[in-house]
């Protein structure tokens, strides 16, 4: 076996000695020196703290990579109150990582995604990455399509991952990204795989088309501003049956599932991020040009808890005839606790641990936005998805 | 899945506009029920989360400490309902902190809370502190590191308030929202966090009392143990006590017995030896002398010679003569084994007298208690012959002496002084019971009253044995404290003052400490 992996879950509150503790537990359990954690805490956690107590028992050179989140996905976990945290380390001969980061990724996007790219490939000494991992500010504004495009023209490879998210119902603030013991925000970290193993990965999202279209008549990078000719709020509003100056609640940003046609023929569904009342028109975090015409999608329950399903029985089949050893989950935050509620937010990851792979270790979050690949293998932006990606032997 | 546009395809419907309008009514009416059902979802999540806390607060062991549940509601705020900080601080009126609870800790050093906050808090009892409203409380929100939070302030006692606090630092306050329902929720919690700390100290309180109760009870039920024991030794020396009391009594009647026999005895041994005296004295020789000279002037011819009764009347003398000597003979030698035996028994007396060890009932006592006692134990009869009783006690120290053998010395001098005051009837009959010191070692307790007093013939053998002057006495009382008093180591003594009054005062003197052999009277 040359790819080890140890993931541990933890709700210890002081997270300095939370942070010590679940390095301690990674390090005896991984057998080696970690090449990377993943760290993904819940917003009660002082970041910093838990980073430094991950340091202070791994070393001051551990590469870390993570971010905060609504909510953490570990073994038989999903947690999205309180003082929660779910790490992952890999390790072992057959694997190689490289972690990189880039701050205010809202501006020059493109160019910081290609600068991003080429840093984890000189780390990676040449090698051709397998999979690569990210974990953004969507608070920042960028337009994450642009920034997982100019990533993969460099890495050429899978890219998955997710945007960091914080409690859903509270007016957005802002989100942390980490990087070694750093915690930044308006960044992207992004780490890069090559060894002797596979990355098979997988997505679903358990939204159904309504069948009303619609034509983005008017948009300015990641805002849509027109629908139909219509100020695109006044549309939101009149689609969510809100009052025309009622409060805008930030919960209700997720009321509107618009799906995208992909080049595949699926639709890329999109949710309104921010809502603009000065501008009248709500914020994407993948823009949809002008002239897009966009389908009016919902979720009910069981085409969720269905697609979670497919999902695992999907990814079964694609680790036939091979050994997983470690799972990443990037579900949407807007599927779990606001829409399916805790327990059957549970219930569907128990299930799909069961389906896909039982014991192994699993990590995750809870996203703001989701990467993972179209049918061409380019990387595509999603919201109300779940992206799952297996590394296998 | 490629959705259709409904408005090319329903081209059956009366109009496509119309179905395209009824669609997108009934895709507002699924976006309205999703919302609905989000709000609905969260509310009742959130309201479980509560309900849960409340079901969970109280302990699950009988006795729980009150740190121990106030950090288990610590942990349930913090851990289940999903807030950042919890803070439980208590509180004097006059806003010291008594003590601190802080979820996650450590706690802030935070020793007094400002008067306006104590105040404020304890007035409103529950409310809110966010966007740093109210005002008054975003110093103290500073102090104990909170952005926003709940919070309540109960009385737990009399002079102390409990405040619980809930929420998060200004870092993560952000990241949530103070709900209207959250606001209710948190308070019932806190209610019922204070009723169970109320109940709990009551419960320790009274668990308290029969913890101590149960000591008591335990001490008492030692104590009642000891008591029997004591008890028991006390029977046992009771027991003893009368047995070594029978034994004195007996050994005191022995004595006593044994004195009046050996009294008894020297008269019957005087007797005994003027009886012999007497026998040796008797004349019987002049018998024998005579019958020899009638013998010789009888003898011939004689007219009593011839005589037969002469003869015979002769004859029966020198008989009697002979027989007389013999048992006179006989007699002496009677009177001396008599004299033997008697020797004998005196011998068996006075080694029973040896024998007879009063046993050594010496006791502290004060002597003013022990003259009080023996007035106690005579005043009903003084009284019903109106006698007035005067008590002269000086303060002496304690004496180390037979406590009973004084008092009985004492109440026989009371009681000859009682009867010599009847006999003498005076007009007015009195008492005196004195007591003083003679020197360092000794003391007197002296009885003297206005009686009939002591005849000058009869001061000699007052205390002898057998001597009285009332008519039916037997002579022993005197005689026999006189004794007592000897055995004492002291003296009994008749005082001779000249008073020119009438009546009599017996003096006892006594050493303080107990008398190691007797006659140790000055």
């Amino acid at each position: 076996m040359g790819l080890h992996v140890s993931s541990t879950f933890t709700e210890q509150r002081s997270s300095l000695e939370a942070g010590k503790a679940t390095a301690a537990h990674l390090k005896n359990e991984l057998g080696c020196p970690p090449k990377i954690v993943f760290v993904y805490l819940t917003v009660k956690h002082n970041a910093r703290a838990f980073l430094s107590g991950i340091r202070e028992v791994l070393g001051e050179d551990v590469r870390i990579a993570g971010c905060c989140t609504q909510g953490v996905m570990a073994n038989g976990v999903l947690r999205e109150e309180g003082y929660a945290a779910s790490l992952m380390a890999l390790g072992g001969e057959s694997l190689h990582a490289a972690t990189a980061r880039a701050l205010e990724i809202q501006t020059d996007t493109a160019r910081k995604g290609t600068e991003l790219g080429r840093e984890l490939l000189d780390s990676l000494g040449g090698r051709t990455p397998k999979v690569a991992i990210v974990q953004y500010d969507p608070l920042s504004g960028v337009d994450a399509a642009v920034l997982l495009r100019a990533l993969y023209e460099v890495l050429q490879c899978p890219i998955m991952g997710g945007a960091a998210s914080h409690p859903f119902g509270v007016p957005v603030s802002t989100t942390q990204q980490y990087f070694g013991g750093e915690v930044t925000e308006k960044s992207a970290v992004v780490s890069a795989f090559a060894g002797d193993f596979t990355a098979e990965f997988e997505t679903c999202t358990g939204c159904s088309p309504v069948g009303v279209e619609m034509v983005v008549t008017k948009a300015r990078d990641n805002m849509v501003l027109e629908l139909d000719g219509r100020r695109a709020l006044d549309v939101w509003r009149e689609l969510t049956s809100s009052a025309p100056d009622a409060a805008l609640r930030p919960e209700d940003t997720a009321a509107l599932a618009i799906g995208v046609k992909s080049p595949g023929g699926s639709h890329m569904i999109r949710a309104a991020f921010l809502l603009d009342r000065e501008a009248g028109g709500f914020v994407l975090q993948a823009a949809i040009p002008t002239g897009e015409r966009v389908m009016l999608f919902h979720r009910t329950v069981e085409d969720v808890l269905d697609g979670a399903h497919r999902l695992g029985a999907t990814m079964r089949e694609k680790l036939h005839g091979k050994t997983p050893r470690a799972a990443l989950g990037f579900e949407c935050a807007a599927r779990t606790l606001p829409f399916l509620g805790a327990d059957r937010s549970l219930q569907e990851n128990v299930e799909l641990q069961r389906d896909v792979a039982a014991k192994i270790p699993w990590v995750g979050f809870t996203a703001w936005g989701e990467v993972c690949p179209s049918a061409d293998g380019s990387p595509a932006f999603h919201n109300y998805t779940y992206p799952l990606l297996v590394l296998a032997e | 899945m490629t959705a259709p546009n409904l408005r090319q395809v329903l081209t059956h419907a009366p109009s496509a506009d119309e179905a395209y309008e009824m669609l997108r009514e009934k895709a507002k009416l699924l976006l309205l029920r999703e919302r609905e059902l989000f709000d609905l979802r969260h509310a009742r999540d959130r309201t479980e989360g509560w309900l849960k806390a409340f079901i969970d607060l109280p302990p699950q062991l009988d006795r729980i400490d009150q740190r121990a549940l106030i950090e288990r509601w610590g942990a349930i705020v913090v851990g289940h309902l999903g807030f950042g900080l919890a803070a439980a601080i208590e509180l004097s009126l006059d806003g010291e902190v008594r003590s601190l609870m802080f979820d996650p800790g450590p706690a802030p050093d935070v020793r007094r809370v400002p008067p306006n906050v104590t105040s404020l808090l304890t007035k409103q009892q529950t409310g809110t502190f966010e966007k740093g409203e109210p005002a008054e409380l975003a110093p103290f929100a500073t102090t104990i590191g909170f952005g926003q939070f709940l919070w309540a302030c109960l009385p737990i006692g009399e002079d102390v308030r409990l405040l619980v606090v809930a929420g998060d630092d200004p870092d993560t306050a952000r990241y949530s929202e103070i709900r209207t329902y959250d606001r209710g929720h948190f308070a019932v919690l806190s209610s019922h966090l204070v009723a169970h700390l109320t109940s709990e100290a009551l419960r320790s309180e009274i668990e308290d009392e029969r913890l101590e109760l149960k000591a008591t009870n335990q001490e008492l039920d030692a104590s009642l143990s000891r008591l029997r024991e004591t008890q028991d030794k006390l029977v046992q020396s009771t027991k003893l006590l009368v047995a070594a009391s029978r034994r004195a009594g007996m050994s005191d009647i022995a004595t006593g017995a044994l004195h009046n026999v050996g009294n008894v005895l020297n008269s019957i041994n005087v007797s005994a030896d003027l009886a012999t005296e007497r026998l040796r004295k008797l004349r019987l020789g002049g018998i024998t002398k005579t019958t020899a000279l009638l013998r010789e002037v009888t003898d011939g011819d004689s007219t009593f010679a011839k005589d037969t009764k002469g003869a015979k009347a002769l004859a029966y003398l020198e008989h009697l003569a002979t027989h007389l000597e013999s048992e006179r003979e006989a007699l002496a030698d009677e009177m001396s084994r008599l004299r033997e035996h008697l020797t004998h028994v005196k011998s068996v007396i006075s080694k029973q007298q040896a024998y007879a060890i009063g046993v050594d009932m010496s006791e502290l006592c004060g002597v003013d208690r022990l003259v009080d006692d023996a007035i106690v134990l005579t005043r009903e009869s003084l009284n019903r012959h109106d006698i007035r009783l005067i008590r002269e006690i000086d303060s002496l120290p304690e004496a180390c002496l037979d406590r009973h053998k004084v008092l009985q010395i004492l109440i026989n001098l009371l009681s000859n002084a009682k009867q010599a005051v009847c006999a003498m009837n005076p007009p007015e009959k009195w008492i005196v019971v004195r007591a003083r010191a003679v020197d360092e070692a000794h003391f007197y307790l002296e009885v003297r009253d206005n009686g009939t007093g002591v005849r000058a013939e009869d001061r000699d053998r007052l205390f002898t044995h057998g001597f009285t002057t009332k008519a039916g006495g037997h002579g022993f009382g005197l005689h026999m404290s006189a004794l007592t008093a000897r055995e004492l180591g002291g003296l009994l003594e008749l005082i001779d003052e000249a008073t020119g009054e009438r009546g009599a005062i017996f003096r006892l003197t006594l050493p303080f400490a107990a008398a190691t052999r007797q006659g140790e009277a000055p």
